[in-house]
């Protein structure tokens, strides 16, 4: 037992620098709040539309069972909570009470995605994205690059910068998410075997998926694509290939930034092709890329560059396979 | 183990293992546990043969004749939810369907719709490109009365 416990914190708590934490935190909040982030008058407007919810989601009928629809779930109930959620989500990018802010922030979006999807329709580019945002609010976030960290700073009376600080819980979100994210698309890929099968890589099928999604969206790309068979049959496979192999990027851990690209590239091929909006699903994609082995992009920026980052103490360690 | 540690163990598994609620409860298209999902998209294959899909346009005609698309932005649905919940009822002769929707696109319209159209195009990939088919338009009409 003691075994497994040393193993999984030596996996989930190596002690690392708080840095790309930090930069995590402004990154995805940042991209919620100017990019992602949900438009108060469509939340009014299907309120409006529709009396009632029609499939509800969990945390709505929570919501709904505990305050009444009349008072939350009205135009100006929604008001309220939106521009909660946009002060939370500023104080969260520059990392002012960063932990409070930062939860507010993600109960705010989690509540606004998860009404938009309480009607008959529900998609999952933000899923993990959002998981991610809720572990950064249990995470030492604010640690650096933050006001937070200028305030320590300021009461130390400290003027000058301080070195990195480290900490063992400042690399579980960014591992949460690559195993959520090898979970994902494993569990796409394995059903499509299982309901597919191997006819799924005849061609016919993505010729069929593209025709209906390059119809419906209007794009040219999606289109030209679902008329040449072969390329279709290598699509295919790489989809098949990329979805059931990436877990591999847990258990080698320096094969990540191969697999994380590649299903970026994959992402953005569905994005043109298929009109498939997965931003938050790629953002969460980009920074598992730039933070989760940094060592392919820190190495030739001094190699090449002469640029030296101080080195990420405990980094052998943050590289523990799962 | 620190009690933040343990504290942050328990959340890791919370959140990964609640993804198998969705497969467990076998909810289909109606999941309701967003954010824990079941992430079977895209699943089906399809035998090799002709290649088909269709586009499908709705159009109202308002009381006083005027033609106008019902973008799915009007009524309050998405547009995978206006396909599954009004047009593929109103394809498999469902006039409810149609009801409802002009129910839900007529509110606070000074002029409301009185018929809803679906036009269906079909294209097949052929060795010369995309061919198109058009096929008989559906039309359901509502009493002006009934219409608001």
């Amino acid at each position: 037992m003691t075994r497994w416990i040393e193993r999984w914190n030596a996996y989930w708590f190596p002690k690392t620098t708080t840095v790309y934490l930090g930069a995590s935190r402004i990154i995805a909040v940042a991209a919620q709040l100017f990019f992602f982030r949900t438009s108060l008058s469509d939340q009014i407007h299907l309120l409006d539309k529709n009396p009632t919810f029609i499939y509800p989601q969990v945390l709505i009928r929570a919501i709904a069972a505990i305050v009444p629809r009349d008072v939350v779930f009205t135009p100006s109930g929604f008001t309220i909570i939106y521009w909660v959620t946009m002060i939370a989500g500023v104080a969260a990018l520059i990392g002012l009470f960063t932990r409070a802010s930062l939860l507010i922030f993600a109960f705010g979006t989690w509540f606004f995605v998860a009404h938009l999807y309480s009607y008959a329709d529900i998609h999952h580019p933000e899923a993990v994205f959002c998981i991610f945002l809720l572990a950064l609010a249990f995470a030492p976030s604010g640690d650096s690059l933050s006001v937070d960290a200028l305030i320590r700073r300021a009461r130390a009376g400290r003027h000058v910068p301080e070195a990195p600080r480290e900490a063992d819980t400042a690399m579980w979100p960014l591992k949460l998410a690559h195993v959520l994210m090898a979970l994902t698309y494993f569990s796409t890929g394995l059903t499509k075997m299982v309901f597919g099968g191997l006819d799924w890589m005849n061609g016919y099928t993505l010729q069929g998926y593209l025709l209906a999604d390059g119809l419906r969206r209007n794009l040219p790309l999606g289109l030209w694509v679902a008329q040449h068979h072969t390329l279709c049959v290598l699509l295919s496979i790489f989809t098949v290939a990329l979805e059931l192999s990436f877990f591999i990027s847990l258990f080698v851990p320096r094969t990540a930034p191969f697999f994380l690209l590649n299903a970026l590239l994959f992402q953005i091929g569905l994005l043109l092709t298929a009109g498939h909006r997965f931003y938050p699903h790629m953002m969460v994609l980009f920074l598992l890329l730039l933070f989760i082995e940094p060592e392919w992009w820190r190495a030739p920026l001094t190699k090449y560059f002469g640029v030296h980052l101080p080195r990420w103490r405990g980094q052998e360690q943050a590289q523990q396979p799962l | 183990m620190r009690r933040s540690k343990l504290f942050i163990s328990i959340f890791i598994l919370l959140m990964i293992g609640l993804h198998a609620l969705p497969v467990i409860l076998r909810q289909g298209e109606h999941q309701t546990l967003w954010p824990f999902l079941a992430w079977a998209m895209y699943k089906d294959s399809r035998p090799a043969g002709p290649v088909q899909a269709e586009e499908r346009l709705l159009f109202g005609v308002t009381a006083k004749g005027a033609r106008e698309e019902v973008a799915w932005p009007l009524t309050g649905l998405s547009r995978p939810a206006l396909g599954r919940n009004v047009i593929q009822p109103m394809l498999a002769g469902d006039s409810s369907a149609a009801r409802d929707l002009i129910s839900r696109v007529n509110i606070g319209r000074a002029d409301p719709f009185v018929e809803v159209l679906l036009e269906v195009d079909r294209y097949t990939i052929s060795d010369t490109g995309l061919v198109k088919q058009q096929l008989p338009v559906i039309a359901y009409r509502v009493s002006p009365t009934a219409a608001r």
